[in-house]
């Protein structure tokens, strides 16, 4: 037996008793979140999240889904085979031979993330991510030499050499977590995992978000430690890889969000510091080092500027686009319910909506007696309290949008010839709450919603319609925790379905020009919508040219989360981005499938491709014209 | 900086949206309460009638708390709120209710009732000692700057530059405090009756066509503008005749 063995040994031990002790100083952090439900059991569900649900979204850049296999997949390996033979004290040659096997896997992965960090893409953060190809190197190196070289025949500079890669390679590894360091990733990952504070993301498509208690003591989240625990940790899980950051549409946009530097900004509340050692991307327009935060100190201003939590837009590009399924949507909401309920502080036509929705339970202020002028001439059916049918339609806000007035009529003609029994709630008829909701104000969003659960318990219907998608998402995924549960459904799967069965009898359309899909995040990416609206273009004969952003991953049109009203400026607008991305199809068409896309596409000055509602290009396609 | 014991008080009513008719906090009163806050912490907000519940949103824009003193449907505000308000310092209204007479007259009545200076269309009021210094409004964006001693009151203008916000947590953590019940006297009779709106009907007239140098001449010349007077046929073909104008003229658009 050498000595150089006994070292390892003594290494290995210390090791693990620096990572433990990193680990709780950092929970000491986490646990000074507000409340969640805990239990270990859940950490048995790390291993099912970890290799379909973040494997799924990894595997979408195959090169890193690669590096990252045969880096962590290595470094697992070795660190047990390590804690077999040297941990336990065997210094058996055979598992000797096995750790060299390990050590070659991760010095290969090794060698992709040198290769990946020598040029990187603008979105990867620099800084101490920077080094992890030399120091995870240098752990791979180390082991190497320890597992082929017979330690008899070392020399002493060698094994001093070996036993140096092995220290700074361990450092890395155990004192990230501890520090904040770039592996803290791999301890807190598994625990965000286990512990997700949206546990139910893992069985299904979950966007809704959490009532908030009108009568708690803190509304909403004002300092680091409002949030709870798990969010704090889910957090820390952040590796920096800027793939939200790529996909954030007030990013690209140069508004003042980056949901990168967002998620490490609420790393720095809960650990306290200043952003001056950020290595990523800034916010745009906002200079690096202004800010700093602590955990008992407000977030609002010192350590985010209001500009940031007012760009986004919900649209959950960020949370789709995250391999670590951290959920920065529902931060910036906690924040902004905050701000809203306890502050008053919303910026923009944001106030003016909320109260017109208060006092007319309309956003736009107007009487609700006007909200089906559109089809005075179409002879629907106004159901009355009492009655019953089969489709009950919801208009939305839209109704009161001229231009969304064509497509709604559009959807009546099909749903007229399709001979549906359906009927319109008239001026019965008020808002979901939904953007109110967005912008933080849960009082009004829970005031509209019970307004509109009474409305609808006394009339008896078998589904709801609505060519709203954000109606269709509000009263499907968010009122049945406020004990609205309907069957909802969006017109395009609606008509989908009575295509499919032949109830509404399509023809070819005339439409020659290239036409492409713009998927609305509240259909799309929020309720896994993306096939309906496509399968009924196909129907027509409509030949789609995709964008590159289409889908699950569609780029959202600047319309969400109450956007357009807090209106924060950036360098350009999103809808002229998205509109970029249809011209580079060579469409001369945008479909489209919400008022919202509708109101934001149509708003790009300039020529541009006409935006048409997926219910018009069907009116027109119709076998029997009415 | 202000003396400690100034007494502010801010009137305050029950208006209605305009759109659906709905019960509010009246804008313009939202402003004088926001003004009276930003002139002392602490601020006697007070309403003349019943306790409805859009009085709450007086809470939600800053109130910690709103005194309803009691009144009769009917009733006159002015004597409870001249015996209330008597005492204090500042008294803030907005200039005209939106609900009831909405004549406006309520700040001058109670200036009068407890001979106090009144200043209206107040856009900006600042405490200069014993004074208080008021940027009133005039049409066409003058404005006039005006001193008044105190005590008086000031009815604020409903563009006052103010941006008050609405917090559900002080509308939550605020109460409604009701006074004991007053008699007022009924409302001075009012010279006004209230009849329903009647639309009136409004003249088609078709857009001017002829270039400029032919509008020169129809201008000095008294010939007639064209048109036809159809004497003969059904009524439906003269019923016709007008159509085909309408939309030769697109007057109409169907």
């Amino acid at each position: 037996m050498h000595s150089l063995d006994h070292l390892v040994t003594l290494l290995f031990w210390l090791a693990v008793a620096a990572l433990a002790f990193g680990t709780m100083r950092r929970a000491r952090l986490w646990r000074a979140g507000a409340a969640a439900p805990f239990n270990w059991a859940q950490l048995l569900t790390v291993p099912r999240r970890y290799l379909v649900d973040v494997h799924h979204v990894v595997a979408r850049d195959p090169y890193i889904a690669r590096t990252h296999m045969l880096v962590a997949g290595g470094a697992v390996a070795a660190v047990a085979l390590v804690a077999l033979n040297y941990g336990l004290a065997l210094y058996w040659a055979l598992l000797n031979g096995a750790i060299v096997l390990a050590a070659v896997v991760m010095l290969g992965g090794s060698y992709l993330v040198w290769q990946r960090r020598r040029a990187p893409m603008p979105r990867l953060s620099a800084g101490p991510w920077n080094r992890l190809p030399y120091t995870l190197a240098a752990f791979a190196l180390g082991l190497l030499a320890l597992g082929l070289l017979p330690s008899a025949l070392l020399s002493g500079f060698f094994a001093a050499l070996i036993m140096l890669a092995l220290l700074a390679g361990t450092a890395e590894l155990v004192l990230g977590i501890g520090t904040g360091g770039p592996m803290k990733h791999a301890v807190a990952g598994v625990l965000h995992l286990a512990f997700h504070p949206r546990a139910e993301r893992f069985a299904m498509r979950s966007t809704a978000l959490r009532p908030l208690d009108l009568a708690a003591p803190v509304l909403g989240v004002e300092k680091p430690t409002d949030f709870r625990w798990n969010q704090l940790l889910g957090f820390d899980a952040c590796v920096q890889c800027g793939k939200c950051e790529a996909a954030c549409p007030a990013f690209a946009a140069g508004q003042p969000l980056n949901p990168k530097k967002f998620i490490q900004d609420m790393v720095l509340g809960l650990s306290g510091g200043s952003d001056a050692q950020f290595a990523g991307s800034p916010y745009p327009g906002i200079a690096l080092g202004g800010h700093s935060g602590a955990p008992e100190e407000p977030i609002l201003s010192a350590l985010l500027a209001p500009e940031t939590l007012w760009s986004c837009t919900t649209c959950r590009a960020c949370v789709e686009e995250c391999p670590m399924q951290i959920e920065h949507v529902d931060a910036i909401i906690d924040l902004r319910r905050f701000q809203t309920l306890a502050r008053g502080a919303l910026p923009g036509k944001a106030p003016e909506m909320l109260g017109n929705l208060r006092e007319t339970a309309t956003q736009g202020g107007y009487d609700n007696a006007a909200r089906y002028h559109w089809a005075v001439d179409l002879n629907l059916r106004q159901i009355r309290p009492g009655e019953s049918v089969d489709v009950l339609l919801l208009a939305g806000e839209g109704a009161f949008d001229m231009r969304y007035q064509r497509s709604l009529r559009a959807l009546v003609k099909l749903l007229q010839a399709a001979s549906v029994d359906f009927a319109i709630l008239g001026a019965l008829e008020t808002d979901t709450g939904d953007t109110a909701r967005r912008l933080g104000d849960e009082a009004t969003f829970q005031a509209q919603a019970a307004q509109l659960i009474a409305t609808l318990s006394a009339v008896t219907f078998g589904r709801i319609l609505t060519a709203d998608p954000h109606v269709f998402h509000s009263l499907k995924n968010e009122y049945p925790a406020l004990g609205g549960h309907y069957t909802v459904l969006h017109h395009t799967v609606f008509l989908a379905g009575l295509a499919r069965s032949g109830q509404l009898k399509l023809g070819a359309t005339s439409e020659t020009r290239a036409i492409t899909y713009h998927d609305p995040c509240y259909l799309g990416r929020y309720n896994g919508e993306t096939e309906a609206p496509r399968a009924l273009l196909r129907q027509i004969g409509v030949r789609l040219s995709e964008m590159e952003r289409s889908g699950l991953r569609g780029r959202c049109c600047g319309g969400g989360g109450g956007a357009p009203l807090t209106d924060i400026p950036g360098t350009q607008r999103i809808p002229d981005i998205r509109i970029a991305d249809a011209r580079a199809t060579g469409a001369a068409l945008v479909a489209v499938a919400c008022p919202g896309c509708t109101a934001m596409l149509e708003g790009v000055v300039g020529p541009r491709p006409e935006v048409i509602d997926v219910a018009e290009l069907l009116a027109a396609a119709l076998e029997v014209q009415p | 900086m202000m003396p400690p014991q100034l007494k502010i008080a801010a009137l305050v009513s029950v208006g209605r949206n305009p759109a659906s008719g709905a019960p509010r906090a009246a804008r313009n009163d939202v402003l004088a309460l926001d003004a009276a806050l930003g002139l002392a912490r602490e601020v006697s907000v007070l309403h003349a009638g019943d306790a409805a519940p859009a009085l709450h949103d007086y809470l939600a824009y800053g109130a910690a708390s709103v005194e309803v003193l009691p009144l009769p449907p009917g009733a006159d505000a002015l004597a409870p709120l001249a015996g209330r308000v008597a005492g204090y310092d500042l008294i803030l209204c907005g200039q005209r209710a939106e609900a009831g007479q909405g004549s406006g007259m309520l700040a001058y009545r109670l200036a009068k009732a407890l001979n106090m200076p009144v200043v209206s269309a107040a856009l900006e009021i600042s405490l200069l000692g014993d004074e208080v210094e008021i940027v009133q409004f005039l049409p066409k964006g003058q404005r006039r700057v005006v001193r008044v001693s105190l005590p008086a009151v000031i009815a604020l203008h409903p563009l006052a530059p103010r941006n008050p916000r609405y917090v559900y947590a002080s509308r939550r953590a605020g109460r409604l405090l009701s006074a004991p019940a007053q008699v007022g006297a009924p409302l001075p009779a009012s010279p006004w009756q209230s009849e329903p709106a009647v639309k009136k009907p409004q003249k088609l007239k078709p857009p001017e066509t002829r270039q400029g140098h032919a509008r020169l001449l129809g201008a000095i010349a008294t010939e007639s503008k064209g048109g036809a007077l159809v004497r003969e046929g059904s009524a439906a073909e003269k019923a016709r005749a007008i159509l085909d104008y309408l939309r030769a003229n697109r007057l109409i658009g169907f």
